[in-house]
């Protein structure tokens, strides 16, 4: 971005190649020794937790900050809070800020909630005066009832967090910054937060820690993905989040091995007890099914398929060294012709992934996952749970052809897209081969769904009047 | 941005300090049966037991005074030194590991940190007017008559306050580098103890070692306060406002030694 652009728009928070190092003292001693000779000798080892970050966020965004544990997250919120300095670049922050950085930090655990809330909102800049007229409010929101005034470590931290973000959303700040402390809250409080960042959205600007996907997706407008305190990349949250858990799939090759010298053990332990057939085939009726859905077929003509076919080396993918998936597609059971396949919600569909082994494997799982155009996850399978897994020893260079059948829901108007995987080992334990993203898109025109992100066959509607 | 000086910090944060120091005392006396009654039953115990013990075990008498001197006279010339002295025992000790005792209000959300040492000096000294006023009840009850020059004593201690918070901040300061500190000033509050005339009057003591006792901060203060309650001295007006002055002069500069040091405080957590 140049100068002059940068200039015109008002940023809430700007971070300029921002640095943080700690300084590791090996022994106690040793930085008395490094205070006596200055800069002369160097007894420490440097750890750099951020190193030369930039970030400029601007009013009214909401920005999600992603990464491993230990790549930095938190130390570049601390240094926006200003609870540590950077030890090179600047930080500059335009408006008051509420933070909330780790769960009940800021709470003495011997005094009530109520206590508490005075506490933190006069840490947070409010007059005594501000908070008495604040927290009937404050304390509505937390909704905690009667525990308001029992002693905070009597809390469960679902509440503890219900009280610490009831405060940071009546402190009127101009700039939020929640640090992962959301996940702990139940439904509906998760959705009283949601429902007020959208709110706060209008006028302030947010700041946001997460490792959850979907969280990131739906909340944020941009995100930035932090690994070992280097910004690796800025832009759309669900192309950070893709980022993301590509890095976290591709484990090293050390992990690999280690990983299947557990999965041989386990496998052995479970041949020598029991050997249980885990086929899940299920009945269904299809007929049936139809005869109730019928009606409303008019309405639905749903789902198209682009990229039917198509060579899927061109889309976006990583691994396929060892595995590669070569071919995706969907039709329609009933449907025996190739070509573009038209799929109604609703119906049995016929999903294939076919993987060419590049190397020997054995216990091939392959999986997909049925995503809307918010990279949220609607459904996913795997073949990781029947029988053929055990024993299936894919020599190399064969061709493994994984099927799936299942009932396709209803979906609501949009894009959705397949994501295809292939891995090894054991549900619990694997190691991702090849994850291809947007293996397969599917385009549906479908308006009959009311709410929701799929639909179901609603086999009545019924409106009745009585007197 | 200019740097705020003590004062300031001081009245900015008005009603943090108020909460901190009423939640500083409620917690130590959270839990028990007699509650804050504490504050009052601790002084009153001491005062028992010093009179106790110096008239009836040791006999001692205060000073030079003459033998027909009451038996109470010692207890009430020790307890008034003994309050001063608390003051700085008990802020002293504190504020050794205050800040690296609270590691939240410096790593988890923006502090003003100098509160902590206010707290501690805070919570001292409402501690040691409750003493003062038993120890004044103590005075008329034995003489019969309470000096005007009580009146005083809110300004002698006043400096003596922003003595005693100066050295907070810098002690808190220093403890959060060099983890010996609480050691070194458990040693150091022993010896200060002896050095200070709480056992004994000023004067009683040899030439030759006067001018230790003079140097030290906490003497003057006890012997004011002492001689206030119990003769009706009251200090010249020159020498309060020295001794206002040169607090306020050292508490301004642990101040900013505490303000330089708070960026790198997180790192040292």
């Amino acid at each position: 971005m140049n100068n002059t652009e940068t200039e015109k728009k008002q940023f809430s928070i700007e971070v300029n190649g921002v640095s943080k190092n700690y300084k590791i003292f090996g022994r106690k001693r040793d930085w008395l020794k490094q205070m006596l000779w200055g800069k002369r000798k160097k007894y420490f080892k440097d750890v750099k937790a951020l190193d030369n970050v930039d970030m400029n966020i601007e009013k009214g965004k909401v920005y999600g900050i992603v990464g491993k544990n230990g790549s930095g997250k938190s130390t570049l919120l601390q240094i926006i809070c200003g609870t540590t300095s950077a030890s090179k670049g600047s930080v500059r922050a335009r408006g008051k800020i509420a933070a909330l950085l780790e769960l009940g930090s800021g709470f003495d655990p011997d005094f009530s909630g109520r206590e508490n809330i005075y506490l933190n909102a006069m840490l947070m800049g409010l007059t005594k005066q501000q908070v008495e007229e604040k927290i009937e409010k404050i304390i509505a929101f937390a909704d905690i009832g009667d525990y308001i005034d029992e002693p905070i470590r009597t809390y469960s931290s679902g509440m503890v967090v219900r009280v610490a973000f009831a405060v940071i959303a009546n402190v009127e700040a101009d700039i939020l910054i929640i640090d992962e402390a959301l996940a702990v809250g139940d439904v509906y409080f998760t959705q009283k937060c949601m429902r007020f960042i959208q709110r706060f959205k209008e006028n302030g600007t947010i700041l946001f820690v997460s490792h959850d996907t979907n969280t990131v997706i739906s909340l944020c407008d941009t995100a930035i993905l932090l690994d070992k305190g280097n910004k690796v990349y800025e832009g759309a949250p669900k192309d950070v989040m893709e980022r993301y858990t590509r890095n976290l799939k591709c484990k090293s090759d050390e992990e690999l091995n280690e990983g299947n010298a557990r999965n041989r053990e386990k496998e052995n332990n479970d041949r020598a007890s029991q050997r249980t057939i885990l086929n899940r085939e299920s009945k269904y009726d299809e007929e049936w099914f139809k005869s109730h859905i019928k009606k409303k077929k008019e309405n639905y003509k749903i789902v198209d398929t682009l990229k039917y076919g198509e060579d899927v080396s061109k889309v976006e993918s990583f691994g396929g060294k060892k595995a590669k998936i070569i071919e995706v597609k969907i039709k329609n059971l009933n449907q025996t012709e190739q070509g573009g396949a038209v799929i109604e919600g609703g119906e049995l569909v016929h999903l294939i992934i076919k993987v060419k082994a590049i190397e020997q494997i054995e216990r091939v799982i392959i999986g997909f996952l049925l995503k809307n155009d918010k990279g949220i996850v609607l459904l996913g399978d795997n073949t990781g749970d029947t029988n053929e897994n055990k024993e299936y020893i894919a020599s190399n260079g064969t061709m493994i052809t994984a099927e799936f059948i299942f009932t396709m829901p209803l979906l609501p108007k949009g894009e959705y897209s397949i994501t295809s995987s292939v891995a090894r080992g054991t549900l619990e334990s694997h190691n991702i081969l090849h994850w291809v993203n947007d293996s397969l898109i599917l385009v549906s025109h479908c308006t009959s769904i009311a709410a929701g992100l799929a639909g179901v066959a609603m086999h009545s509607i019924k409106l009745t009047s009585t007197k | 941005m200019r740097e705020k000086n003590f004062l300031m910090s001081l009245i900015e944060n008005n009603d943090l300090v108020k909460l901190f120091i009423e939640r500083d005392i409620r917690s130590r006396y959270k839990g028990s049966i007699l509650g804050m009654l504490w504050t009052l039953v601790n002084p009153l115990i001491m005062l028992t037991v010093y009179t106790v013990i110096f008239s009836q075990v040791f006999t001692s008498k205060w000073g030079k005074l003459e033998a027909s001197s009451s038996s109470i006279e010692f207890a009430i010339n020790l307890f008034a030194g003994l309050i001063i002295f608390n003051i700085f025992a008990e802020t002293a000790t504190r504020s050794a590991n205050l800040i690296s005792s609270n590691p939240n209000y410096v790593k988890k959300i923006r502090f003003p940190i100098e509160i902590l040492g206010v707290m501690v000096t805070g919570t001292a000294f409402i501690q040691a007017g409750i003493s003062l006023i038993i120890l004044i009840i103590a005075n008329f009850l034995e003489f019969g008559k309470i000096e005007y020059s009580v009146l005083t004593v809110p300004i002698i201690w006043s400096s003596y306050y922003i003595k005693i918070l100066g050295m907070v901040w810098l002690l808190s300061t220093i403890g959060v580098f060099v983890k010996d500190l609480g050691q070194i000033v458990n040693a150091v509050v022993s010896i200060i103890m002896f050095m200070s005339p709480i056992f004994y009057p000023l004067d009683m003591l040899p030439n030759t070692l006067k001018y230790i006792v003079a140097i030290n901060p906490l003497a003057r203060t006890i012997e004011q306060t002492r001689y206030i309650v119990t003769r009706g001295d009251v200090p010249t007006i020159n020498s309060i406002i020295i001794e206002l002055m040169i607090s306020i002069v050292w508490c301004e500069i642990c101040y900013r030694i505490l303000r330089r040091s708070h960026r790198m405080f997180a790192d040292r957590l």
